[in-house]
């Protein structure tokens, strides 16, 4: 059994980043996006809770407590962005909210 | 009863006014055009002329000339009050200020009424109100019948004020506004070009007079300080104005040139040699315009010009103005021999009487001159202002019956047809060319030539003046028959004419009556109102103002009126010269009489052998003495001297200022235009080379930016995000430390 570094964890953050950036971009889904963005914030979380546990103090926890307060809030405005975006559009497909294009 | 006179005055100026402004303003709406409204307001205005007439008549009987004045400041001028006395000349520093001259310097204009006013105002008052009458009738639906209407009624205003003021600046406006009022009615029928031109020569031409009017007006004020006739003749009474003045060449008193001035305004509006030009023309007016503006009333404004202002002419003036009275009297009536046109005669008779008028006011001087002839300068005045009107106004009723057919040659017989106005024609003509005693144009000619003819005796070189006159006089006598038989005698020469012609209408008929019965010999005989031992009712009247027995006239007559007429004036001017009297000295008195039959009637047998009887033919006497016909019948070649002399040296003046204005003004001014434009062509391409390449550069610039970044505007939140994770990519290869 080997211990478990801070490497460890900048990894595993690193990787919750990369699915969430990646889930951003492929997904055509508003929900899918909404979720990315959720793995994003917690990839970061992840790595404050890991340097706050490196440094032995609290300072990254706090942190990571105000950005899951964040994300809490990010989710109920983004939700209801999808909801009104259903509404207008009759989908949840980010493609056709496209309009400023058009 | 002062008051009242002069209120009487300021009424019968502002009737014809008010009738005007009415007239003027609302002749659209109005019934006839108003013209009701200008009759009856002069009718009014005749009657209260009347009253005042009466009354003068009334005072005159009594001994105390009416002499009325009241005055009110005008304008206040801060000219330095007196040019004279500034600079201290002789004779003018020691005079005290004169009264009436405010030391505000501001003008004092004012009503006189003497007896010459008061005559002035019956003459104007009924001549106008005649004529008013007359037009209505021959002038029945004109195209401009209210706008004639306004002019004569303005005219009657002017007129009224000239004879009424108590100065020359009032006189000269009036004499100005007199002046335009002709100039309207001769181009009444502008659409005539050669009534255009008529009103424009008569205008200038009088014009020009004017301009040495004014400069004697100002010469006057300059040195008097004061407008006022009775300022200016005490001031030259006391010896002022008599600084020696070289003009041309010629050495006068300023006074002398003074004078001059004023004569020459008088030679333009009373058509005096060689200013006479415009009046012949002015027959293109209507006939009753003639009548009243050229004949009778206004043509007089010079010869009452004259009379009004005779204190101040000196001598030499006088004898200047007598010149060119003779002059003008006899030059006229040859040119009136020869004219076919009945009223061009008339107007030629018109020039060579004002000429009869202007040669016994010369003659009448206060020193060396004949008293006589400046009364019977002005009774000519009044009673030519009758007969000359009727004359015309007659002319007017044969006219109208020949369809405004105006060469006598195309007349012929119409007494017959015309029996009224042939009758009337008659005693007018009579009267002008003075027959006997029966005729009031007799006395008063009769008055001139006798003083002409006195004034020969007392100074022989200048015997020429009365037997011009008296020359003059016969040939008015034969052209004025010449008229009346080539007119209503003979056999109609033009069948169609003759066949239509009718008597004119009451409204013109009945003027011609009432003027025929003011041409009778009363209105000139000593006998009229009951006066013997006077000359006649107008010497009662009219006296020449005397400075010195300023306070012998307004003082109750004490001296006993002497048998032979020697006024008081008279007596008390003393009576040196014997020739104060306004009775022509006897041997003068018998010349004339003789003298004025004779060439009467020597006139009218000439006329009537030629023209009746037609033993003599017409046209062997102008083939006789062709030169003279010739020179008559271009009048003297004055038009031509004027042309050749004064409008083509104008023209070419006029046409080498518009050289100098199209080569050398317009050159400099299109150079400028032209240097502005090729200026502004460059600048213009500057602006659009250098100034728009960078506006339109630096929009296009942005413009091809924002063309290449819109690719990457495609609306899809994951391209935005891909972007930034690229961009985030790269900004952390480029700074990663290795």
């Amino acid at each position: 059994m080997f211990p478990i570094t801070l490497t460890h964890y900048l990894v595993a953050g690193a990787f919750l980043f990369a699915m969430g950036i990646v889930a951003c971009i492929a997904r055509r889904n508003a929900v899918g996006i909404l979720i990315g963005i959720e793995l994003i914030l917690n990839a970061a979380n992840v790595n404050l809770v890991a340097f706050a546990r490196y440094w032995n103090n609290l300072d990254g926890e706090v942190f990571a407590i105000v950005v899951i307060i964040l994300a809490a809030c990010e989710a109920a405005v983004a939700l209801a962005i999808i909801i009104n975006l259903f509404r207008g559009f009759g989908t949840v497909e980010v493609d056709y909210a496209s309009k400023l294009k058009e | 009863m002062a008051d009242y006179f002069i209120h009487v005055c300021i009424a019968i100026f502002l009737l014809p006014l008010a009738a005007f402004g009415i007239v003027a303003l609302f002749h659209n709406r109005l019934p006839r055009h108003g013209d009701w409204i200008v009759i009856s307001f002069m009718g009014i205005a005749l009657i209260l002329a009347l009253v005042i007439f009466g009354g003068a008549l009334r005072a005159a009987a009594h001994h105390q000339p009416l002499s009325q004045q009241r005055s009110w400041e005008w304008l206040w001028l801060n000219f330095p009050k007196s040019h004279a006395a500034q600079t201290g000349a002789a004779g003018a520093a020691a005079h005290a200020p004169i009264e009436g001259v405010s030391p505000s310097g501001a003008v004092r204009v004012g009503i006189l009424l003497d007896g010459l006013t008061a005559v002035m105002l019956v003459v104007v008052t009924v001549v106008s109100f005649l004529v008013f009458l007359y037009s209505s009738a021959y002038l029945k639906g004109d195209v401009r019948y209210g706008r004639y209407y306004a002019c004569l009624s303005l005219f009657a205003t002017s007129m009224l004020g000239l004879v009424l003021s108590d100065n020359l600046l009032t006189l000269y406006i009036f004499w100005e506004l007199v002046g335009f009022c002709s100039y309207l009615l001769i181009g009444h029928w502008f659409e005539r070009k050669s009534a255009a031109d008529a009103a424009i020569k008569a205008f200038i031409t009088t014009r020009i007079g004017d301009v040495g009017m004014l400069i004697g007006i100002l010469l006057i004020y300059s040195n008097v300080g004061s407008f006022r006739y009775e300022d200016i003749f005490r001031y030259v009474h006391d010896g002022g104005m008599s600084d020696s003045v070289r003009i041309l060449g010629l050495e006068g008193s300023l006074r002398f040139w003074a004078a001059i001035g004023l004569f020459f305004g008088a030679m333009g509006k009373s058509a005096q040699f060689p200013l006479h030009v415009w009046l012949p023309d002015a027959m293109e007016g209507p006939t009753p315009v003639s009548a009243l503006i050229h004949a009778a009333t206004m043509v007089a404004a010079g010869v009452y010009l004259v009379g009004r202002m005779h204190p101040f002419f000196p001598p030499e003036a006088l004898l200047f103005v007598a010149y060119i009275g003779a002059i003008t009297a006899a030059l006229s009536a040859t040119i009136a021999l020869v004219m076919d046109d009945i009223k061009k005669v008339l107007a030629y008779s018109t020039i060579s009487q004002l000429g009869y008028m202007m040669l016994g006011l010369g003659v009448g001087g206060e020193v060396g001159g004949v008293a006589a002839g400046f009364l019977f300068g002005l009774f000519h005045l009044t009673t030519h202002a009758f007969f000359k009107a009727g004359l015309f106004l007659g002319s007017g009723s044969v006219i109208h019956a020949a369809h405004h057919e105006q060469s006598m040659w195309q007349y012929g017989g119409l007494a017959r047809k015309l029996p009224v106005t042939f009758a009337t024609f008659l005693i007018f003509t009579l009267a002008l060319c003075g027959f006997p005693y029966l005729t009031s144009g007799f006395f008063t000619k009769d008055g001139i030539i006798g003083a002409a003819l006195q004034f020969g005796m007392q100074h022989p070189t200048h015997k020429i003046l009365g037997w011009t006159a008296l020359g003059a006089a016969g040939l008015t006598s034969f052209y004025m028959f010449r008229l009346i038989f080539l007119t209503f005698f003979g056999q109609p020469r033009n069948e169609h004419l003759y066949h239509h012609a009718h008597e004119s209408p009451w409204a013109m008929v009945l003027p011609l009556l009432v003027l025929a019965v003011l041409s009778l010999g009363f209105v000139g005989s000593n006998r009229t109102f009951g006066l013997i031992h006077e000359a006649s009712w107008f010497s009662t009247l009219v006296k020449r103002p005397t400075p010195g027995a300023h306070s012998a006239e307004t003082a109750p007559a004490a001296e006993p009126v002497a048998a032979h007429g020697a006024e008081s004036a008279a007596a008390g001017r003393g009576s040196e010269h014997g020739t104060d009297s306004v009775h022509l000295l006897p041997e003068a008195h018998h010349q004339a009489l003789v003298g004025s039959i004779t060439v009467f009637l020597a006139g009218l047998i000439g006329a009537a052998l030629v023209y009746y009887f037609q033993w003599i033919r017409a046209e062997a006497i102008a083939r006789l003495f062709r030169p003279l016909y010739v020179l008559f019948l271009n009048k003297w070649y004055m038009d031509h001297l004027y042309r050749a002399c004064v409008i083509l040296p104008y023209l070419a003046l006029c046409y080498f200022i518009r050289l100098v204005d199209t080569y050398v003004i317009d050159a400099v001014v299109n150079f400028w235009g032209w240097a502005g434009r090729a200026g502004a062509w460059l600048v213009g391409r500057v602006d659009w080379g250098v100034v728009d390449g960078a506006v339109n550069g630096t929009a296009w610039t942005t413009g091809f930016a924002g063309r290449l970044l819109r690719f990457t505007q495609t609306g899809l939140v994951r391209n935005y995000i891909l972007i930034l994770v690229a961009g985030a990519t790269v900004l952390l290869l480029l700074f990663w430390k290795i």
